[in-house]
């Protein structure tokens, strides 16, 4: 049947086949170029961007103070969704979610399905918006959900959401990645939060409605990394609290606090608060880092460093204050009502003697400003502070010989007018005091971290290593603690620790204010603690209070205070060791509670404990009063004589006692039961 | 060293060394445009192995491939029932196993090995093969079973190697009443089977999976809405690719469909390629195949050994046919199946298989151009 012939038609015949079948293919590629109408171009799927989950802004400790809690858009495909497993899960599926979302009935909510269902649009059909991350997992384990995108229709779509769990803690330094006018750490570091964008192809399936689409070329987002700030948030805490209470018992307008840490110029606490007409205290404006205003009083100390440091005059030189009043050309200052003539410097600047500061200035620069303003810039106190957050800088600092210099300029220069400059500004100066005349850098954060891992670190940076002499240091700082120990800011004085500070007392309107005009304050306190080897400096503006108090030293340092106290108690490390005389050398009784532990634990601190009572039983309040209430008796022993009346009192029992002090036996044991009229006996120790 | 490459001999047929060259590097440039970089190593690797092993498969004396194809033939059966029973424990089925960390299709190597031992069977039995049971018993029968174990899996590549059977035949000059009435009978048996299954319960009790079959035979033809929305999104995708490239096409590299078409680096890359290179490029691909064809037919009258006629024939027609249903789908005339475009596609190890069947091809047009051609 099979031939060896070598012409064999049929292999021909195949060929021509194959011929046909390849013209056929051109003929139709040719057709599908030309004649086939266009497809239509503006709904071809498209590549869209997505955005990578934000990285989380960490307080000092890792506590989270921005993080990003995506929120979900869920949309139903209902044509995919089996008609059988629809209709035998579909009112299940609507008790569970009537019971989730609790928006809609359960009846509702089959109506809606079974409608949508049937209707022509039933592709995308809209569930829910703004789904948090738990009710989609639960959401997902809902019957015909659970069998996923592609039978169950169930579209998922991610929207980015951004939340603060401590509020408006630090808000401002934190900040807003906002599209008109970001702020704080969000905007700085945004490149770093924000990660690398992902793209997804997506296919148009009506009118505005785009659906992800699988695509080897889509790309997962990197997620952004974290940034640890340096923010402690219990300090912060305090902070804020104190400080708005001040904003509302001294009706000002606004306040700021700022801590720093000495030895590194890291920020721990950046408050700042605004209070409206109707009390209400908002984070609003970055008032530390961007208000420049006269700082008053405060700027003395370093009009005192440059004339110490240019061996002009020395702190035990006296000065005259001609009683509070002096003339200079034809501006008259003055000072808080004071009696005094010739004092030494440091009274002077304890006192916060405007005529005194001015006087020595005057005297001592007057032929030559520009060795004075010199000094103040080599402080670094009229140079820009380069920081990580941005802001826009408006510093002033008077230039001799130049438009707006004139006599007086000098002497309210030393006294902190004729200049603007920013809290927190000031507060680095203050630091580098603090910090034997090592100007640090402020910084708001220490570390980027990614999936657990540390990418990159911020360290300390030194703008000056030395901006005075060290003997200069060694003199001012009495000046500082004179003032809190017996100066403007004596109502501070803490015998736990010594603060080192000035008072500020600005008068805002003092060139511009007109004839019946009320003069506007601004109080301010700033300092370091503890006095000797500090570890944090604190600033603390208030701005325009408006009650009876408008000193510094009344309505700003007593919000240093409390937050120095938190950081004191914070941080056992700048405790002073107690001496000997305040050892404890004994406690209370012991009464009640886990006496094991006690035991344990008084025996671990060689406290001799005088007594303890001899029944190992705890007096649990709610126990007392669940077992009196069912007229069975408790154990009272240990508990003392006031709360043990009031207990039978409340519960309508008869008692009689003798002795006082702590219940040491009843005449009915624990357990049993009692009546109304039943009298119990208690005896006291 | 110089030796070893000065001992390299292309021997056998030259154009199709020079097409198959040319089509590798052709695909090099292909691939990359449509999958990118990252695909394209194992893609090149993977071309390598392919094109060594042709040529060391071109070495080997056609003769031994009757043998060979036989031993194929069983060790392919017994895969494929492998594939058949995993499927079945598995609950879903899976047309992939897995030797030394290599995976593979058992459906790979019977495309090929099926063949070979067809054209065994007709050479050695030529004389009987007008009796219909010799015929069924040698020929029609490794035919049927194979397909109806590839079947439930994978429908296209069944067809196709049913069809490469039927082709088979027709070259090896069967009667056609015969070939006529296989097809009209495995047609009636089919849709007998089909039916069964789907409306009687013989059926399930004879073949367990075949409520399985019905259902994927029913989803293939009659698929419910989204597998059909997105076989429409995709075959609209390559129109809108054919039609962006025109005449002369965008140019290398200059591809925009390649990031919306699924599978542009396999199914649809001929899609791509009118894209890139445009109907010019198309036709040059497709004169490529015909060239390929052609010269297999010329090795085929110019052997004297009928084993030899009938698969270099028969290969090359399997190769190039599949070649005709990938563009097909592409361009939207026949519904999506999943098949490769030889040679081009970025396909996996059925590349290195499609490079061995060359290898076969070229080692019988070696023997006929040393005119020393053997019986098998």
């Amino acid at each position: 049947m099979i031939s060896n012939k070598n012409n064999n038609f049929r292999i021909i015949g195949l060929y021509l086949f194959i011929v046909i079948i390849s013209s056929f293919i051109i003929i139709q590629i040719f057709k599908v170029q030309q004649f086939d109408h266009l497809i239509n171009t503006s709904s071809q799927p498209k590549f869209f961007k997505v955005n990578a989950p934000r990285g989380n802004i960490l307080s000092n400790d890792g506590s989270l103070l921005a993080i990003s809690m995506p929120l979900y858009n869920l949309f139903l495909d209902l044509s995919v969704i089996d008609e059988f497993i629809f209709q035998r899960d579909v009112k299940e599926l609507s008790k569970l979610l009537s019971n989730l979302f609790d928006n809609r009935t359960h009846k509702e909510y089959e109506d809606f399905l079974r409608t949508a269902r049937k209707s022509e649009n039933n592709r995308y059909v809209r569930l829910k918006l703004k789904v948090d991350h738990n009710e989609l997992i639960a959401l997902k384990k809902f019957p015909i959900f659970k069998l996923g995108k592609n039978r169950g229709g169930l579209i998922v779509e991610r929207r980015p959401n951004r939340e603060n769990p401590f509020g408006l803690l630090a808000s401002r330094t934190i900040g807003e990645n906002r599209d008109v006018n970001p702020v704080g750490i969000e905007r700085a570091y945004d490149p770093i939060l924000s990660g690398e964008q992902g793209i997804t192809l997506k296919r148009k399936i009506s009118k505005g409605l785009w659906i992800p689409q699988d695509s080897k070329w889509n790309k997962i987002p990197k997620a952004g990394s974290d940034v640890m700030t340096t923010i402690n948030v219990d300090m912060q805490d305090v902070a804020e609290r104190s400080l708005e209470l001040a904003l509302i018992n001294e009706n000002a307008d606004w306040g700021c606090v700022v801590l720093m840490e000495v030895k590194t110029g890291e920020i721990k606490v950046i408050a700042n608060l605004k209070k409206d007409s109707l009390n209400r205290v908002s984070e609003y404006f970055n008032y530390a880092m961007a208000e420049h205003v006269a700082p008053g009083s405060t700027f003395k100390l370093a009009s005192i460093v440059a004339g110490i440091e240019d061996g002009k005059f020395d702190v035990t030189d006296s000065v005259d204050l001609y009683k509070g009043k002096f003339q200079y050309y034809d501006r008259v200052m003055i000072d808080s009502p004071h009696n005094y003539s010739k004092v030494t410097v440091e009274k002077a600047f304890v006192i916060s003697s405007n005529v005194g500061i001015s006087q020595l200035i005057h005297k001592n620069y007057k032929d030559n400003p520009s060795a004075f303003t010199d000094r103040i810039y080599k402080m670094g106190l009229s140079t820009k502070l380069d920081l990580e957050l941005p802001y826009p800088s408006a510093i002033k600092m008077p230039v001799p010989n130049q438009s707006g210099w004139s006599g007086v300029t000098l002497p309210w220069m030393s006294n902190g007018y004729e200049m603007a400059i920013t809290p927190l500004h000031l507060l680095t100066f203050y630091n580098a005091i603090a910090n034997n005349g090592k100007m640090m850098k402020p910084i708001f954060t220490t570390k980027i971290i990614n999936d657990g891992q540390i990418i990159s670190e911020q360290h300390p940076q030194v703008i000056n290593p030395a901006i005075c002499s060290r003997t200069t240091i060694t003199k001012v700082i009495p000046l500082l603690t004179g003032v809190v120990e017996r100066g403007t800011a004596k109502n501070i004085k803490s015998n736990k620790y010594q603060i080192a500070g000035k008072t500020g007392t600005t008068v805002l309107n003092y060139a511009g204010r007109k004839k019946d005009e009320k003069k506007k304050y601004q109080a301010s306190f700033i300092g370091f603690f503890p006095a000797y080897n500090p570890k944090y400096s604190c600033i603390v503006v208030v701005n325009n209070p408006r009650k009876e108090n408008v000193y510094g030293g009344k309505v700003a340092a007593p919000i240093f205070k409390e937050l120095a106290d938190k950081v004191y108690s914070l941080n056992i490390d700048i405790h002073e060791p107690l001496t000997a005389e305040n050892v404890i050398q004994s406690t209370p009784n012991v009464k009640t509670g886990d006496f094991d532990s006690q035991e344990f634990i008084l025996n671990h601190l060689e406290v001799k404990n005088l007594k303890i009572a001899s029944e190992k039983e705890s007096l649990i309040e709610d126990r007392i009063h669940y077992d009196l209430e069912r007229l069975i008796m408790p154990s009272l022993i240990g508990m003392n004589l006031k709360d043990a009346l009031y207990l039978f009192e409340k519960h309508g029992l008869e008692v009689l006692i003798s002795g006082s002090g702590g219940v040491v036996s009843q005449s009915i044991k624990k357990g049993d039961p009692i009546t109304k009229q039943t009298v119990i006996k208690l005896e006291f120790s | 060293m110089v030796s070893i490459i000065k001992n390299i001999k292309f021997k056998g047929d030259f154009t199709i060394w020079i097409v198959v060259f040319g089509l590798s590097l052709f695909s090099i440039m292909i691939v990359y445009s449509a999958a990118g970089w990252v695909d394209l190593t194992g893609h090149i690797v993977k071309l390598f192995i392919g094109l060594f092993a042709m040529y060391i498969v071109h070495l080997i004396p056609f003769k031994y491939f009757s043998k060979l194809g036989q031993i194929g033939f069983f060790v392919s059966v017994l895969l494929l029932i492998m594939v058949f029973l995993i499927g079945v424990s598995v609950n879903g089925a899976s047309r992939w196993v897995s030797v030394a960390g290599l995976q593979f299709q058992p459906s790979d190597i019977a495309k090929l090995t099926i063949i070979l031992f067809m054209a065994r069977q007709i050479s050695i039995n030529r004389d009987n093969l007008n009796n219909l049971f010799s015929f069924l018993k040698f020929v029609l029968a490794p035919l049927l079973l194979v397909c109806m174990l590839i079947l439930p899996n994978n429908f296209s590549t069944a067809a196709l190697i049913f069809i490469n059977g039927i082709v088979l035949m027709f070259i090896a000059k069967i009667k056609v009443n015969l070939i006529a009435k296989v097809l009209g009978y495995s047609f009636l048996l089919a849709i007998l089977i089909y039916g069964s299954a789907k409306f009687t319960p013989f059926g399930t009790k004879i073949f367990p999976r075949s409520a399985t079959w019905v259902s994927r035979i029913d989803s293939y033809f009659i698929s419910d809405s989204t597998e059909r929305m997105d076989k429409d999104y995709q075959q609209t995708q390559a129109l809108v690719a054919i039609q962006n490239g025109s005449f002369f096409g965008l140019g290398p590299g200059k591809s925009t469909q390649r990031n919306i078409l699924p599978y542009s680096e396999s199914d649809f890359i001929f899609a791509i390629i009118i894209e890139e290179y445009g109907l010019v490029g198309g036709c040059v691909i497709l004169l490529s195949y015909l060239i390929l064809l052609f010269r297999s037919i010329r090795i085929s009258l110019t052997t004297k050994s009928i084993f030899g006629s009938l698969i270099v024939v028969s290969l090359m027609f399997s190769l190039v046919f599949q070649a005709l249903v990938n563009i097909l789908v592409s361009i939207g005339v026949f519904p999506v199946t999943g098949q490769t475009l030889p040679l081009i596609s970025m396909g996996g190890t059925s590349l290195v298989f499609t490079f061995i069947s060359l290898g076969v091809m070229l080692s019988v047009s070696r023997t006929s151009i040393k005119g020393e051609y053997e019986k098998a």
